[in-house]
């Protein structure tokens, strides 16, 4: 549950993880003890959180501006300058409004291996291990991803 | 492009992730998953009830119709190579042989 929260939005953290037990239940037979189940069961909700975001392609063409005047309000009261007060401005419930946006209109890989290495800290290797991937690879697709973020972000600003 | 300001506000999206509670687990989380697993495994049940069912009716009727595809299938190759061997015999062995023979 932790593993999907952090992955899709809260209201539908249940779901998939519900989604991914049930899968886990039927794919129990390839659990060949290779890895920690703990990991298997991970590789398997990162999957379904995929999935999850594949489903909803649709929502990437969602325009910042229906996010609503909150939104636009938020980013105005973006200091810019350096500013050690940002804790305040982060607790705001329009930072995980356009946090969600702005991750949606990532590709679901995109969106996963950036919030493992850049948002959670994850080490690479474990985080290539979870996606099937080189650590050279994760590195790679993770620069690549929050450079996509910022791009986002930027578009946002203009 | 203000570098300054997007430095921020991805800091501040990424303090707000951080300080993301992770979602409660609902109190039938559990239940629904098991009864959701164990439909599939009655539904795994049911099928393998069926299929033996159906195989154990019609197995009399299977064999049979085994046997008896077997025994015409060897009879028509035994049919076939005669044909073969008699009109190699009769000195269209070239023709015979390059047509009929994969």
């Amino acid at each position: 549950m932790s593993i999907t929260s952090r992955h899709v939005p809260q209201d539908r953290a249940a779901e998939v993880a519900h989604e991914t037990f049930v899968r886990a239940f039927e794919r129990l037979g390839t659990f060949k003890g290779e890895s920690p189940f703990v990991h298997w069961l991970t590789r398997i909700a990162l999957r379904r959180c995929a999935d999850f975001w594949r489903g909803r392609a649709k929502s990437r063409e969602t325009v910042f501006s229906a996010l609503g005047t909150g939104a636009r309000e938020w980013i105005e009261s973006i200091p810019d300058s350096s500013d050690s007060g940002l804790e305040v401005h982060a607790e705001r419930s329009e930072a995980g409004v356009i946090l969600d946006w702005a991750m949606s209109q990532l590709a679901p890989d995109d969106k996963l291996v950036l919030t493992m290495t850049h948002m959670d800290g994850q080490a690479l290797s474990d985080v290539a291990e979870f996606m099937g991937w080189s650590i050279s690879k994760v590195k790679v697709r993770s620069h690549r991803a929050r450079r996509k973020l910022r791009d986002v972000l930027g578009r946002m600003l203009d | 492009m203000d570098d300054r300001r997007l430095d921020n506000i991805e800091q501040a999206l990424l303090c707000h992730h951080r300080a993301r509670q992770s979602a409660q687990v609902p109190s039938d989380f559990t239940a629904r998953v098991m009864r959701e697993v164990r439909q599939k495994a009655e539904r795994g049940a049911d099928f393998l009830d069926v299929f033996s069912l159906v195989a154990r009716r019609f197995a009399p009727v299977g064999a049979l119709a085994a046997t008896a595809a077997c025994g015409y299938a060897q009879f028509m190759d035994k049919v076939f190579n005669q044909a073969v061997l008699s009109l190699s015999m009769h000195s269209t062995a070239g023709i015979t042989l390059a047509g009929l023979m994969p």
